[in-house]
């Protein structure tokens, strides 16, 4: 979609609410690797969630409400960036054509050639029930990150993809989730890793509020800590 | 759900392991899709005439020299079934059979001074410890061997080493003289022909042969056991027993025809309890369950917390869906929320039933009748009210993120609105 | 035709005794309580198999449901059966059974894995299981 003669060219980056709620920092980071991916000056997207809780909770007139105020923003803006593969899946489904909604990580993958020179660090790169992406597509996400980042990613030890966050599950049955995941990050210590990654931050902040030892990063901000960007 | 199992890996997780590892063996070396697709259409078939088929089983059993008997509730079947065993209580032996737990139809008898013998040995192991199955197929999937060593020994009265082959032994001679001697014997279905009125059954024990060739065998069944045709058999049969237990063929398949002269009074009992009410609605795929459990072994809440979690005869995600029809009383207000809608079911799914989706349909039935759990809604309306503008929505951002900031914060809000767990 | 009931034990005394005399082993089987392990299941079932199914390995017989019992309460079991009998997968085995009695399909021993998923095999039916093919010589 391109930009009407009289309007500059508007960039944005949204930032979901599990992402400004357990990790406000890792929004410098994403805007950092934009800037990298070609895209410098993103302003803050000004909506707070993509409507997933209502979704989930069985509101879907309630999701349907939140993703039209999120549509109505968008309007303004050439490309919104998300980093959340769920947040991305959630509005793909509500809004009517995708307009400028676009994956973050696709635009960090398809530019960046950076290369880390630190010493290879062993990490778990958690891949969310609801990726967008198909396996094809995130086996060259995984190199992507591997060569980018000089990372060894472990392949998931157990057999449950799911992290056990759910949402409205893990708020409902925290010590069940509770349980789940640490059996997870137990699984994951044992085979090696020191980092768990992932751009998911919902299960991400499942991990990280049950982690003891292990570390648990953004993706944005563990790529920085690497020094790519 | 209460049901938490802290130790950080469990029997179930660790069971569910074992039976995804065999079920992949199997499936890789045959033409899995095909098979299911056959197994689906099948199915899709049953849900979608399930009057009919009924209709034309009944006849054709009938025909065959069975006596069939239709009961529209559990307490129909279980009357039923007492009608074909009179009222001296003896003892008789039980295979496995869903429908059975469902209609709690051993209480019934053993109140009534019937000694049941359950012959399955996962059965008879919950049988001892006074509990609900954990797994469709596998009943004892939740427990350790030292734990089934110990409530055996219990019901046995010698201590019995937590060795799978003497606990197995100790079944054997403890059900040797009832499986022989048993006059009466109880039994389920896998599957029921419609254009034949045979039975099937499929086992791994051999015990529900004998339950099935006792004097008097009453068979009883859920209505959605009907397939049309014998040619569906086979690939029905091929994805049940590798979803089920791993196995490429069980060791006996039993496929009951015509009673012969030899003395086997068999009965049939079609239990409706809910199931043309499934197949009617929206949830109607829910009806192409072959009850192979497989959803169960895939599933990351069930693997942590069993089916006891879940406080339903069928537990798991397809029980989620099937027992607001079946056993509704029994059935958690909250049950659709037993799930992180991760998918799982849906994709291992031998017959293709969209678990995950209906599970989430069911939580949109729940807020559109208002019976969501309060803390949910009240999550739902900070979101809402957090989407728009002004000062109501920048005060519930804040709350918002001030509790995903602090989880320890979320779990105070949460003990003091403990009162909306049932 | 079943003889009445003072012929019949006329002729089974006669049976013993012929049986004693041949070092024919001659065992009753009445009531549950006369099939001990070691006695009528120590022995071994024989059966001429209706059909053996390529692809898994099955024995398939047809039979009345009470008759095949001795067979289920055999602790081994050998199926002795002509190529003719020889199907490549269940569906042509289950092809073959004209639906009077019961069609048992016997994949191997029996066996348990309901104690922590850990295989016991010989559980109620044979737990030792032979199938023998009889090739016509070339």
């Amino acid at each position: 979609m391109s930009a009407p003669p009289h309007r500059p060219s508007r960039t944005a980056l949204f930032v979901p609410c599990s992402t400004a709620g357990s990790f406000p920092g890792d929004v410098d980071a994403q805007r950092r690797l934009l800037s990298l991916a070609g895209h410098p000056g993103v302003e803050t997207f000004p909506v707070f969630c993509c409507g997933q809780p209502a979704a989930t909770a069985g509101d879907a007139e309630g999701a349907r409400a939140m993703g039209r105020v999120w549509a109505e923003r968008a309007k303004e803006f050439d490309a919104v960036f998300v980093a959340s593969a769920t947040c991305c899946g959630q509005l793909r489904r509500l809004l009517e054509a995708e307009g400028p909604l676009r994956y973050a990580p696709d635009a960090w993958i398809e530019t960046i050639r950076a290369r880390c020179t630190l010493p290879r660090v062993s990490i778990y790169l958690h891949r969310p029930c609801h990726d967008i992406w198909d396996d094809a597509r995130f086996e060259a996400y995984r190199r992507w990150v591997a060569d980018t980042a000089g990372a060894v990613p472990i392949d998931r030890p157990y057999n449950d993809p799911c992290c056990g966050f759910g949402g409205v599950f893990s708020t409902l049955f925290d010590e069940t989730a509770g349980a789940m995941v640490g059996h997870r990050l137990k699984a994951i210590e044992k085979a090696g890793a020191s980092v768990v990654v992932s751009a998911e931050p919902g299960c991400l902040g499942h991990f990280a509020a049950h982690a003891s030892t292990l570390r648990v990063v953004p993706l944005a901000t563990f790529l920085v800590s690497r020094g790519i960007a | 759900m209460t049901l938490v199992r802290i130790p950080l890996d469990t029997p179930t997780r660790k069971a569910a392991d074992v039976t995804l590892k065999k079920r992949g063996e199997v499936v890789a070396r045959v033409d899995w899709e095909r098979f299911r697709d056959e197994a689906t259409a099948a199915r899709r078939e049953t849900t979608e005439n399930l009057d009919a088929l009924v209709e034309e089983f009944a006849r054709n059993a009938t025909a065959s020299g069975m006596k069939v008997v239709r009961a529209a509730d559990g307490e129909a079947a279980c009357r039923a079934v007492m009608a074909e065993i009179g009222e001296s209580p003896e003892i008789v032996i039980k295979s496995k059979s869903m429908v059975t737990e469902e209609i709690g139809l051993r209480h019934h008898m053993e109140k009534l001074g019937f000694t049941v013998f359950e012959t399955d040995l996962g059965e008879w192991i919950v049988q001892v410890r006074g509990e609900l199955p954990a797994h469709v197929t596998a009943p004892a999937i939740h427990l350790s061997t030292a734990e089934i060593a110990q409530s055996l020994s219990g019901a046995l009265g010698r201590t019995l080493p937590p060795e799978p082959k003497a606990l197995a032994g100790a079944a054997i001679d403890h059900l040797a003289k009832p499986l022989r001697g048993a006059r009466v014997g109880i039994s389920g279905a896998n599957f029921l022909i419609a254009e034949t009125g045979e039975i099937v059954v499929i086992e791994n024990e051999g015990n529900a042969y004998f339950c099935t060739s006792a004097e008097t065998n009453v068979v009883v069944t859920g209505i959605d056991k009907v397939i049309r045709a014998r040619r569906q058999l086979p690939p029905l049969l091929r994805v049940l027993t590798a979803s089920a237990t791993g196995q490429p063929q069980t060791v006996y398949t039993h496929v009951l025809g015509r009673p012969g002269g030899d003395g086997v009074r068999r009965t049939i009992v079609l239990v409706d309890n809910g199931r043309r009410d499934l197949v009617a609605g929206p949830y109607a795929d829910a009806g192409r369950c072959i009850r192979c459990g497989a959803c169960m072994v895939a599933c990351p809440v069930f693997r942590q917390v069993s089916g006891h979690g879940y406080k339903t005869v069928y537990p798991g995600p397809i029980g989620i869906l099937v027992a607001p029809f079946l056993e509704p009383q029994a059935t958690p207000s909250d049950a659709p929320f037993y799930s992180t809608l991760c998918g799982a079911c849906s994709d291992i799914c031998p017959v293709r039933i969209p678990i995950s989706e209906l599970i989430a349909r069911r939580r949109e039935d729940l807020w559109k009748s208002g019976k969501t759990p309060a803390a949910v809604r009240q999550a739902v309306g900070l979101f809402r009210r957090a989407q728009g503008s002004g000062p109501s929505a920048s005060i519930a951002r804040r709350i918002l993120l001030a509790v995903l900031r602090h989880p320890a914060l979320r779990r105070g809000v949460r003990v003091l609105r403990a009162g909306m767990r049932r | 035709m079943t003889p009445g009931t003072a012929a019949l034990e006329a002729m089974i005394e006669r049976l013993g005794a012929a049986a004693r005399e041949s070092a024919v082993m001659f065992r009753r089987a009445g009531s549950a309580e006369a099939w001990p392990r070691e006695g009528i299941e120590g022995l071994a079932a024989v059966v001429i198999a209706d059909a053996i199914v390529a692809e898994t390995g099955a024995i398939v017989l047809f039979g009345d449901d009470r008759r095949l019992r001795p067979i289920m309460a055999s602790r081994a079991l050998t199926a002795h059966a002509r190529p003719d009998a020889l199907v490549p997968t269940f569906a042509e085995a289950l092809e073959r059974f004209d639906g009077a009695g019961r069609m048992i399909s016997i994949c191997g021993p029996s066996r348990t894995a309901d104690i922590e998923k850990t295989l016991v095999v010989g559980v109620h039916g044979p737990s030792e299981v032979t199938i023998v093919l009889h090739l016509p010589q070339s």
